[in-house]
C-alpha cells in the first residue's frame, strides 16, 4: 500500500491521470447507497458508499454520495482515467445511474478527488443507451447524446453531467427543450430501462400531423450544371469524370474510379451537360485523363458552398 | 502413388493433418489429404502440393536420408509413403514424422528405381527400371504380412521388353491399371499382373513427368519437371487431352504420390479465391475455373482477397451474400467499339496481370479477347489503356482480371498466389456519356405506403426499394441539345415488404417513348437470372415506356420462419439476393436527351392483382393504364389538373424518394417518431435537415434492426 500511495502522490503534477469524482449528486436520499462498476464487470461492485446524511455539509448535500478518498483507498485505480465506469445508487423504490470517467475530476495534491457530477434521470437515460457499448466507444456515444440533448448542441459530456437541474432551476434552460428534465423524470418513472432515443422519440407528433405545402414533393436532389472547355490548351482525346470519392489535394489524388456519377468523353476538350446530384454531394472531384498520359490526369475541385450549382473546368 | 481400398474417404485439408500428423514422431499419416505429397533434390525434401492451384508447402527439409527417395505412393492401408531409398538400395517409407525408415527385403534388388507407386487397396508396392539388366524390369512387392509374398520383390516383365521413356506412374484408383505419360507426351497403360502396355493418346504436350497423381473421380495430374505445368488428364474419356490446370513448382529430380481417394480440393477447405463469372467462362473447378491459392499469397487486387471452398458462379456469386472481393478493378470509362478505354486497376504487391474481355459476347473467353497481357504493375493504382475493337459486340458481358507472380496465364487454371476478379461489363456500340444517378455504387431509396387512398401508418417500409439509374447519351456535338439517349440502365433491389399486400413495382421511363425501345436487345435480369417474361408494357396510349419490374414484390423475398413481413420486424431479415435487379433498355431510335427531365424516372408501386391501382411519388402522374377514379377519394386530395398527384390535404405523400440506401423505421413506427429531424426537413420545404434520414439522426430504437 506504501508502494501504491507513494506511486499515486509522484503522479499528482500529471493532472489528467486522475480517476473519479469527489461527490456526486443524486436525487435520492441518505439511506441509499451507491455502486461502482468497472465496465466490463457490471455485476460486481468495486466499491459502495452511502449517501450523506448531512443537508449541508462543505458542499455535500443530503443523500450525494463521497468519493473524495476513493483512489487513496483504491490506488490501482489510478491511470485509467479515459476509462468509462458505471456509478448505480439505489433505494428501496428506484435506482439512477451515472457514467463516469476520472478524465473529467480533479487530484488534489493530498491525494483526495474534487469535482462533481450530478446523478439523474437524464444521467441514467445516458446511462441506458451506452451501457452494452464497447468501452472505446462509450464516450464518443455520450458527447453525441449530450449534443442533442443540450440546448445549442455544444455541450459535451464533461459539460453535461456538472448540469443540476434539480438544484439549479436555471440548468433546464441548457437543455435542448424547456420540459426535457421534466419529461426524463416521467419517462424514467414509466420505464426504468428507457434510454435517450425513447426521450427523444417521445418529443415529437406524428407524421401524420405533418401539414406540407402541395407543391413540395420531399425530394432534395438538384441539378448541377457542368461545364468543361479545356479547348484552348489541350484537345487531346481524353475523359472528364466527376467524382465523390477521393483522398489528396493539389498535388495529388488518389480517386475510387467507382464512385464517379459522371464518365464523359471530351470533344476537342469540352464538354457540357447536367447532372442531377443528391443533397449530400457537397464535394466533386473533377478528373480529366488524356489516352495519350493516362498516369498523368488533372483535377479540378467543386464545393456547393463556393460554387454553387455549377462546375466549370477550364 | 496411390491407393485406393474404397470410396469412403475422410479428407482433411493437407496443411491441417500434417501439421497435426508431423508432431507424432514414427506414426503413419492419420487421414488421405487432399494435397500431393512431392520429394523433391538428391537429398531428399518433401511438399505437399494443392494439385488445383500448384501451390507448394515444403513439409519436410530432410527424411534423414542422404540419397534420394524416389517412385513414391502413399498407401491408403496404413497411412506411410512408400519409395525407394537410393542411400539403403531397397523399399523405404515415411511417416508422419518425416524420418525415413528402410525396409530390408526377402531378396534384396541391389538397384535404385525411380518410378514407383502402390496398388489400390495397399497390398502391392510396384517399381520400374527399362533397360536390360537382372534387376530391371517391372516388380512388384508384397507389403501385406500375413501374404506369402510379403516383402519379396517378383518381376513381371523385364526392362528389355516394357521399354519405357516414363519418370513416375500411377495406379487408377478403380480399374486396377497403371498409368503414365512418356517423354514425347503418349499417355500409356499398363497392365500389373502382365506388364503389357497399351499406347491411349498423344497429349501433345512433350517433357519429362516426374510427378503422376489420379484423384477419386479418376483424374490423372501429371506435372512437368521442366516448367512446374500441371495438366489434368480424364484417361476414361473417349477424347482424352491435357488440359493445362496449375501451375506448380520446377524441378530437376521430382517424384509424387497422393491418396487417391481424395478429391482435389478438400470440401470446406477455402483456400483458393475463385472468379464469379458464369461457368462458361470456366469458373468452376469441375470447368477448370481461374482459381489462385491464397495460403501465402501477398498479391492481390484492391483491398481484399476472399477464399472459397468452391467456385460461386453468377448468379450465385458470394460477393453478394460474403466478403465482395471484387474491387481492384474499375472501368473508368465506357466500352465502346473502335475506340479505348481506361481501366483503374490496384494492386496489392505488385504482379503480373492478365485480362479478357468476352468481346464477341459468346460466353467465353477466347485467345483474342485477351486486352491485357502479361503486364507487370508494382503496388499502388494504375490507369491503363485497353483498345476496344471495331467488331466488338453491344451488349452485357464479362471481364476477367488476373493477377500472379507468374507472367503467363490464361483465363481459366490454377495458380499458386494472386487473386482472379470477373467484373461484369457493358458494350456500347458508339461512345457514350454515362450518368449515374446518385452514383455507379449508391443507391437511393422508395418507400411507399400501400394503402392508397387511404392514409397508412406513415411508418412507409410496406415496400422499400433500393434503385439507381444510369442513362447513357452520345453527344453528337459539343452542345447539351444535341445528345441523344443511347440506352438507359436501372439497378435496384428490394430493402424492405412491411405489408401483406402485394404489389408490383414499374417504372415510367419518362421522355423516352415506347417506340423507341429496342425489344430485342431489352433485359431484365432479377437475382441474376434473365427474365423472360414481357417487360415492356403494352397497351393503348402509351406515350413513355412503362416496365415491369416486379410483377409481385413477394415473389423475390423470401421472409425468415415467424416472421410476417420482410426486414421490417427486428430479426426478420429474411432473404433477398433474389429481388436484385438490372433493367437494360437499349434504344433503337435517336431521343433526345434533354427530354428526360429527371433521371430518376418515375418509379411507382402497383397491385400484383389489381394492376390500375398505381401509387406514385407525390406529384408524379399515373401511367395511362391507372384507374384515376379514386383520386379524390378516401384521403387522397389530388388535383390532376393542376399537376397535384398522391397527396393527403396535409399534402402528405404515399411515397417518398430518399437520397441514400436508407435504413427504414420498424413496422409500425412512425416516420416522424423514428426520424424527428424529418419535421424541421419538411417545414422548410427542403431547405435544412437535408440529413435528416441518416441513421444516426434516427432514434434508434424504432429503427428497423437485422
Amino acid at each position: 500500500m506504501t508502494y501504491f500511495y507513494r506511486y499515486l502522490r509522484a503522479l499528482i503534477p500529471v493532472a489528467t491521470f486522475i480517476f473519479l469524482a469527489g461527490c456526486i449528486g443524486s436525487p435520492l436520499s441518505s439511506n441509499s447507497t451507491a455502486a461502482l462498476y468497472a465496465w466490463n464487470k457490471q455485476d460486481t461492485p468495486l466499491t459502495t458508499r452511502k449517501g450523506a446524511e448531512s443537508k449541508e455539509n462543505e458542499g455535500q448535500y443530503d443523500g450525494d454520495y463521497d468519493f473524495r478518498n476513493l483512489l487513496l483507498k483504491k490506488p490501482g485505480l489510478s491511470g485509467r482515467e479515459n476509462d468509462p465506469w458505471l456509478l448505480e445508487a439505489c433505494d428501496e423504490s428506484q435506482c439512477f445511474s451515472l457514467v463516469l470517467f476520472g478524465k473529467d475530476f480533479k487530484l488534489h495534491d493530498n491525494g483526495t478527488l474534487g469535482g462533481y457530477a450530478s446523478m439523474s434521470a437524464l444521467s441514467t437515460l445516458m446511462a441506458n443507451e451506452v451501457r452494452d457499448l464497447p468501452k472505446k466507444q462509450v464516450r464518443r456515444a455520450l458527447n453525441d447524446l449530450s449534443a442533442q440533448l443540450s440546448a445549442d448542441s455544444s455541450c459535451d459530456y464533461a459539460d453535461f453531467i456538472r448540469l443540476d437541474p434539480r438544484r439549479n432551476v436555471d440548468d433546464r434552460s441548457k437543455f435542448a427543450t424547456p420540459a426535457l428534465y421534466e419529461d426524463a423524470v416521467a419517462l424514467k418513472q414509466a420505464n426504468p430501462d428507457a434510454t435517450v432515443q425513447d426521450l427523444l422519440g417521445s418529443q415529437v407528433g406524428s407524421t401524420s400531423d405533418l401539414v406540407v405545402s402541395e407543391g413540395f414533393d420531399f425530394d432534395s436532389s438538384w441539378t448541377l450544371q457542368v461545364d468543361v472547355n479545356l479547348a484552348r490548351r489541350n484537345t487531346d482525346k481524353g475523359y472528364v469524370l466527376l467524382c465523390t470519392e477521393y483522398d489528396g489535394d493539389a498535388d495529388g489524388y488518389t480517386v475510387d474510379y467507382a464512385s464517379c456519377p459522371l464518365r464523359a468523353q471530351l470533344n476537342e476538350g469540352v464538354w457540357q451537360g447536367e447532372l442531377k446530384m443528391t443533397a449530400a454531394a457537397t464535394d466533386l472531384l473533377a478528373v480529366i485523363l488524356h489516352f495519350d498520359a493516362p498516369e498523368d490526369p488533372e483535377y479540378a475541385t467543386w464545393n456547393r458552398n463556393d460554387d454553387g450549382d455549377q462546375f466549370e473546368v477550364r | 502413388m496411390s491407393v485406393v481400398k474404397n470410396l469412403l474417404p475422410i479428407c482433411l485439408a493437407m496443411a491441417g493433418v500434417l501439421a497435426t500428423d508431423m508432431a507424432r514422431a514414427g506414426q503413419p499419416f492419420s487421414d488421405c489429404p487432399s494435397e500431393a505429397f512431392l520429394v523433391q533434390d538428391s537429398v531428399p525434401k518433401l511438399y505437399g502440393v494443392d494439385l488445383s492451384t500448384g501451390y507448394v508447402d515444403l513439409l519436410g527439409p530432410n527424411l534423414g536420408t542422404s540419397g534420394k527417395f524416389n517412385g513414391i505412393g502413399f498407401s491408403y492401408a496404413d497411412a506411410y509413403i512408400y519409395g525407394w531409398s537410393y542411400e539403403h538400395r531397397t523399399l523405404a517409407r515415411v511417416g508422419s514424422d518425416l524420418a525415413l525408415e528402410p525396409i530390408t527385403l526377402a531378396q534384396p534388388l541391389d538397384d535404385n528405381y525411380f518410378v514407383g507407386d502402390l496398388t489400390p487397396d495397399g497390398a502391392y508396392y510396384y517399381v520400374y527400371k527399362r533397360g536390360a539388366g537382372g534387376s530391371h524390369g517391372l516388380w512388384r512387392i508384397g507389403l501385406l504380412p500375413e501374404n506369402a509374398d510379403y516383402l519379396q520383390p517378383v518381376r513381371i516383365v523385364s526392362g528389355s521388353e516394357l521399354q519405357l521413356a516414363i519418370f513416375d506412374f500411377a495406379f487408377h484408383p478403380s480399374n486396377g491399371m497403371l498409368y503414365s505419360v512418356t517423354r514425347g507426351g503418349d499417355l500409356i497403360s499398363i497392365n500389373p499382373t502382365d506388364g503389357s502396355m497399351a499406347f491411349l493418346a498423344d497429349l501433345g504436350e512433350t517433357g519429362t513427368y516426374g510427378a503422376v497423381y489420379f484423384d477419386v473421380d479418376a483424374n490423372l495430374y501429371i506435372s512437368r519437371n521442366a516448367d512446374g505445368a500441371i495438366f489434368q488428364v480424364k484417361p476414361d474419356a473417349s477424347e482424352i487431352t491435357a488440359v493445362r490446370f496449375a501451375q506448380g513448382p520446377k524441378s530437376g529430380q521430382n517424384d509424387g504420390a497422393r491418396c487417391a481417394l481424395a478429391p482435389v480440393i478438400a470440401p470446406n477447405a477455402a483456400t483458393a479465391d475463385f472468379g464469379d463469372a458464369p461457368d462458361s467462362y470456366g469458373t468452376r473447378l469441375a470447368s477448370n475455373g481461374a482459381r489462385h491459392n491464397t495460403v501465402d499469397s501477398q498479391i492481390w487486387l484492391g483491398q481484399t482477397v476472399d477464399a472459397e471452398a468452391q467456385a460461386w458462379p453468377a448468379p450465385l456469386s458470394d460477393d453478394q451474400t460474403n466478403t465482395d472481393d471484387e474491387d481492384g478493378v474499375v472501368f473508368i470509362t465506357p466500352l465502346a467499339a473502335g475506340e479505348q478505354a481506361l481501366v483503374s486497376v490496384t494492386v496489392h504487391g505488385g504482379g503480373y496481370l492478365n485480362a479478357w474481355i468476352d468481346l464477341d459476347l459468346d460466353g467465353t473467353f477466347g485467345d483474342s479477347e485477351q486486352v491485357v497481357d502479361a503486364r507487370y504493375l508494382e503496388a499502388g493504382q494504375h490507369v491503363l489503356t485497353v483498345q476496344i475493337p471495331a467488331d466488338a459486340g453491344d451488349g452485357s458481358t464479362w471481364s476477367r482480371f488476373r493477377i500472379s507472380s507468374t507472367s503467363s496465364l490464361g483465363p481459366q487454371g490454377g495458380i499458386a498466389d494472386g487473386e482472379v476478379e470477373d467484373h461484369p461489363v457493358q458494350l456500347f456500340g458508339r461512345i457514350v456519356t454515362s450518368s449515374y444517378y446518385p452514383g455507379p455504387q449508391g443507391y437511393v431509396s422508395l418507400a411507399y405506403e400501400d394503402l392508397w387512398p387511404v392514409a397508412g401508418d406513415y411508418d412507409l417500409n410496406d415496400l422499400v426499394v433500393y434503385y439507381r439509374t444510369v442513362v447513357n447519351t452520345v453527344n453528337l456535338s459539343n452542345a447539351p441539345q444535341d445528345a441523344v439517349v443511347d440506352s438507359v440502365t436501372i439497378q435496384g433491389e428490394i430493402s424492405a415488404i412491411g405489408a401483406t399486400l402485394q404489389s408490383g413495382f414499374a417504372v415510367e421511363l419518362t421522355g423516352i417513348p415506347r417506340s423507341a425501345v429496342d425489344e430485342d436487345r431489352l433485359s431484365l435480369t432479377l437475382g441474376g437470372k434473365a427474365t423472360s417474361r414481357l417487360i415492356l408494357e403494352e397497351g393503348a396510349g402509351y406515350e413513355h415506356a412503362v416496365l415491369i419490374i416486379y410483377e409481385n414484390a413477394w415473389n423475390h423475398v423470401d421472409a425468415d420462419d415467424g416472421c410476417n413481413f420482410y426486414r421490417t420486424q427486428n430479426s426478420c431479415s429474411g432473404t433477398g439476393g433474389g429481388s436484385r435487379f438490372t433493367l437494360n433498355v437499349p434504344l433503337k431510335a435517336d431521343v433526345q436527351a434533354s427530354l428526360i427531365d429527371d433521371q430518376l424516372f418515375n418509379p411507382f408501386i402497383f397491385g400484383s392483382t389489381a394492376r390500375r391501382l398505381e401509387i406514385h411519388l407525390k406529384n408524379r402522374a399515373p401511367t395511362p393504364r391507372a384507374d384515376t377514379s379514386a383520386f379524390g377519394t378516401g384521403d387522397d386530395a389530388s388535383q390532376p389538373g393542376a399537376g397535384l398527384f398522391y397527396q393527403t390535404n396535409s399534402g402528405l405523400p404515399w411515397a417518398i424518394v430518399i437520397g441514400d440506401a436508407w435504413v427504414h423505421p420498424q413496422e409500425a413506427h412512425d416516420l416522424l417518431q423514428t426520424y424527428p429531424g424529418f419535421e424541421q426537413f419538411v417545414q422548410s420545404r427542403g431547405a435544412s435537415n437535408l440529413d435528416w434520414f441518416r441513421s444516426v439522426n434516427a432514434v434508434s430504437s424504432k429503427l428497423y434492426q437485422e
